[in-house]
């Protein structure tokens, strides 16, 4: 079994990683933030799935779960900064 | 580890420790009158936890664990029950040293620390909260 959305997630992250490791300090291969941040989500993931089959206590799979979500918030506040970073860059007057 | 982090790491050991001390005080209320099968047999002892402060080896983050889930040695209260299973040949019949009084303070003060440590990571998200908001002003 599978949480989708999450799963998505942590493949988009794989796949950011990917892209930004070409072009960008941010994706230097392993151990770099993309990684950690996709290894972060399936951590989330696993033990959220592991409380629902019983095998990790509650407290820790809800610790999990928050780490992952303050990660991905983080991201993509940060995201949402580089984005609008270039939008000013492209409603510079020429 | 982020400081935020390892607080809320830490405060979830304690979430856990707590919920631990709960299944040992849920156990000694169940067996409150869990008495022995035979003649003058021994009654269910009551079982006692006490916490330790150790580093948690996987994540570096202090936390608290169990440190033993003890017996209480006290003596079992005597009742005179001639035709109970478990009576000796005076008619007593030994019943389990567990005071309810007592299990339920414990249980009171374990739903108080629990409380606490979910107050604990709740500051810390509300912090990790207002931190990242700076990005989007």
């Amino acid at each position: 079994m599978q949480i989708g959305a999450v799963q998505a997630l942590g493949d988009s992250a794989v796949t950011a990683e990917k892209l930004a490791s070409a072009q960008s300090p941010l994706g230097a291969g392993e151990g770099s933030a993309f990684a950690q941040f996709s290894e972060i989500l399936n951590a989330g993931e696993k033990a959220a799935i592991g409380a629902i089959n019983g095998q990790v206590p509650m407290s820790e799979a809800i610790n999990k779960v928050l780490e992952s979500e303050r990660m991905l918030t983080t991201v993509i506040a940060a995201r949402d900064k580089f984005v609008n970073a270039y939008l000013e860059l492209t409603r510079m007057q020429i | 580890m982020d400081p935020l982090n390892a607080a809320s790491a830490t405060a979830f050991s304690g979430l856990e420790a707590q919920s631990l001390r709960m299944r040992v005080l849920a156990e000694n209320i169940a067996n409150a009158e869990s008495t022995g099968k035979t003649a003058g047999a021994d009654p269910y002892r009551r079982k006692t936890v006490s916490f330790e402060s150790k580093l948690d080896e996987v994540s570096g983050v202090p936390s608290v664990k169990i440190a033993e889930m003890g017996t209480d040695g006290s003596e079992f209260p005597m009742e005179n029950r001639p035709g109970h299973p478990a009576a000796d040949k005076e008619g007593n019949v030994k019943l389990p040293n567990v005071n309810m009084i007592v299990e339920m303070t414990d249980m009171r003060l374990a739903g108080r620390a629990y409380e606490a440590n979910l107050q604990v990571i709740r500051q810390g998200r509300e912090m990790a909260a207002n931190l990242v908001e700076l990005l989007r002003t």
